[in-house]
């Protein structure tokens, strides 16, 4: 192989006697076993790896407040729902994760929701009025159409608790960031919405606050969200087929059904098989 | 593998799928794509992807029905469920196709049921046309506790795909097969023993074991054979607003777990 794959990253050292076999790897310039492994926390670390910087310990906090807010998004979540799907099927863990990020991803509740969100934020803060006219539309976007305003709630009528609680508590460590201008003009945010602000928006707001860029906060709210899809995949498979709800009395079709036709009678096909080889 | 071994890897990795030379040409297999294989249709290209082999008329027709006659669009079947849940959220439809097709992976539907069922029948197969006798194999898989898998539906249960495609088969007069008429054989066998009924899994198995498909090609085969029906539901979801589709209250969640207490 005459190419190299470039990485500022990850750095990885040689074994003394074999090439493919790594010796030491550093994150960042940080030893990883060395270093990291005895004197870093999984968020710092977490945040090293994302945003290529050690984090403050308030950043790290945050970070950390973050991912209990996100790490199960709860059961009637779109993403644990399809997570839930998979796992009382009892398809593998990894395609679990598939299904949840399938439906974790998305532009409602999701990932991208978050991502859409922070840059709503990061337009507003400081302006004299607010404009949360969505994102001009591109029509080269494999993205559906937005259909309601990122970072609020579209079927609410008003913030449920828990999402002013995590605001509150999220902010209690904010110098005056996004979380406080959020805190502080929620209301007035909702009014030009008309909706109220969802715990996307929130988490929006923390990643902004962090520095995390919309990409990098759209990763981790992918990765950060799937230890609640994990969890209750894999109750769902030990719970088995027979608890699950199939939704079978609320699926009705809306266009003429056509005629139902019998099913092919086999039963002199099936004689002739069985008794093929006797 | 050694250091040695991987290196060699490292400077020269062996295809037999093909060769993209870009800009000039792209060899597929053994073929050129856009010249020898340019008339086949996209599912006789996978085919030969799968198998490396290329297949009769009638042998797609079958291998078509196979895929055609499991693909059903409703939002409730758990694959495609995922993706209508998927599109609830509003995400690419391929991120949601993607997730529907992962689930496929599973143990109670599509690829493990007829991996499993294709190596029982295979194995079956082999020890009858040894001179063993099938009732005498099978009584040995029960006494042992094991599961014939592909068999365990109960008797009053029918799955309206059995009669379908064995009539698809006797109509175009493939319903010859060796596993084919041995799954019936299985059947009859496991009704007087254990009420029990093969599922379409099995059919399905010893359609593409008697098509010559090992574990591997039934485990690529399998990976599409619900997929026609998941764009309709995808499709389906944006038809309602975001996270309608099969919305849940909070009641509808039975919870069984310790009360609320302080950390």
């Amino acid at each position: 192989m005459t190419e190299t794959l470039e990485t500022a990253i990850w750095k990885e050292t040689p074994s003394p006697d074999d090439p493919f076999q790594a010796s030491h790897c550093y994150c960042h310039g940080y030893d990883v076993h060395e270093d990291l492994l005895p004197n870093a926390s999984w968020f710092e670390v977490l945040f090293l790896l994302l945003a290529g910087k050690r984090p403050t310990p308030a950043e790290a906090s945050l970070l950390e407040r973050v991912a209990i807010i996100s790490m199960n998004p709860g059961t009637r979540d779109l993403g644990v729902r399809a997570a839930m799907n998979a796992g009382v099927g009892r398809a593998p863990a990894g395609s679990v994760l598939v299904a949840a990020i399938s439906a974790g991803a998305g532009q409602f509740g999701g990932a991208r929701e978050v991502s859409l969100a922070m840059r709503l934020w990061s337009e507003n803060r400081g302006a004299a009025s607010f404009d949360l006219s969505c994102p001009a539309e591109d029509e080269r976007s494999e993205w559906p159409r937005l259909e309601h305003v990122p970072g609020f709630d579209p079927h609410a009528r008003s913030a449920s608790a828990m999402v002013l609680t995590s605001i509150e508590r999220l902010a209690e460590g904010s110098d005056g960031g996004f979380l406080v201008w959020l805190r502080e003009h929620r209301e007035a945010l909702e009014a030009v919405a008309g909706a109220p602000v969802s715990m996307t928006g929130v988490l929006a707001a923390a990643y902004c606050e962090l520095g995390f860029s919309a990409a990098i906060a759209e990763y981790a709210s992918l990765i950060l969200r799937l230890p609640g899809a994990a969890a209750h995949a894999l109750e769902q498979r030990e719970l088995g087929w027979r608890t699950f709800p199939f939704h079978s009395d609320v699926v009705r079709p809306q266009q003429p059904t056509p005629p139902q036709h019998d099913l092919p009678d086999i039963t002199a096909a099936v004689k002739e098989y069985v008794g093929d080889t006797k | 593998m050694t250091p040695s071994e991987l290196e060699q890897l490292r400077r020269c990795y062996p295809t037999r799928a093909g060769f993209a030379e870009l800009s000039e040409r792209s060899v597929f297999g053994e073929h050129d794509l856009h010249h020898t294989l340019k008339d086949l249709s996209w599912f006789e290209l996978n085919l030969y992807g799968i198998t490396g082999r290329r297949f009769s008329p009638v042998q797609v027709r079958v291998l078509n029905y196979v895929w055609l006659q499991t693909s059903y669009a409703d939002v409730r079947i758990w694959p495609n469920r995922i993706v209508a849940l998927a599109g609830s959220a509003r995400t690419t439809p391929l991120l949601a196709l993607v997730g529907g097709l992962a689930s496929c992976d599973a143990e109670l539907f599509v690829a493990t049921p007829l991996v499993r069922c294709l190596a029982t029948l295979r194995r079956l197969r082999e020890k009858v046309r040894a001179g063993d006798s099938l009732e005498t194999l099978l009584q040995a898989e029960l006494d042992q506790g094991r599961t014939v898998y592909g068999f365990g539906r109960p008797i009053a249960s029918v799955d309206e795909r059995v009669p379908h495609l064995v009539m698809f088969l006797r109509d175009l007069d493939a319903d010859r097969g060796e596993c084919f008429r041995l799954a019936f054989r299985i059947e009859a066998f496991l009704l007087e023993a254990k009420q029990i009924r093969m599922n379409i899994a099995a059919l399905l198995a010893a359609v593409c074991a008697d098509l010559g498909f090992d574990e591997v090609q039934m485990h690529l085969f399998s990976s599409l054979l619900v997929f026609a029906g998941m764009p309709p539901c995808y499709l389906d979801a944006k038809r309602v607003p975001p996270g309608g589709v099969l919305p849940l209250r909070c009641d509808d969640v039975r919870y069984t777990g310790v009360s609320p207490r302080k950390w």
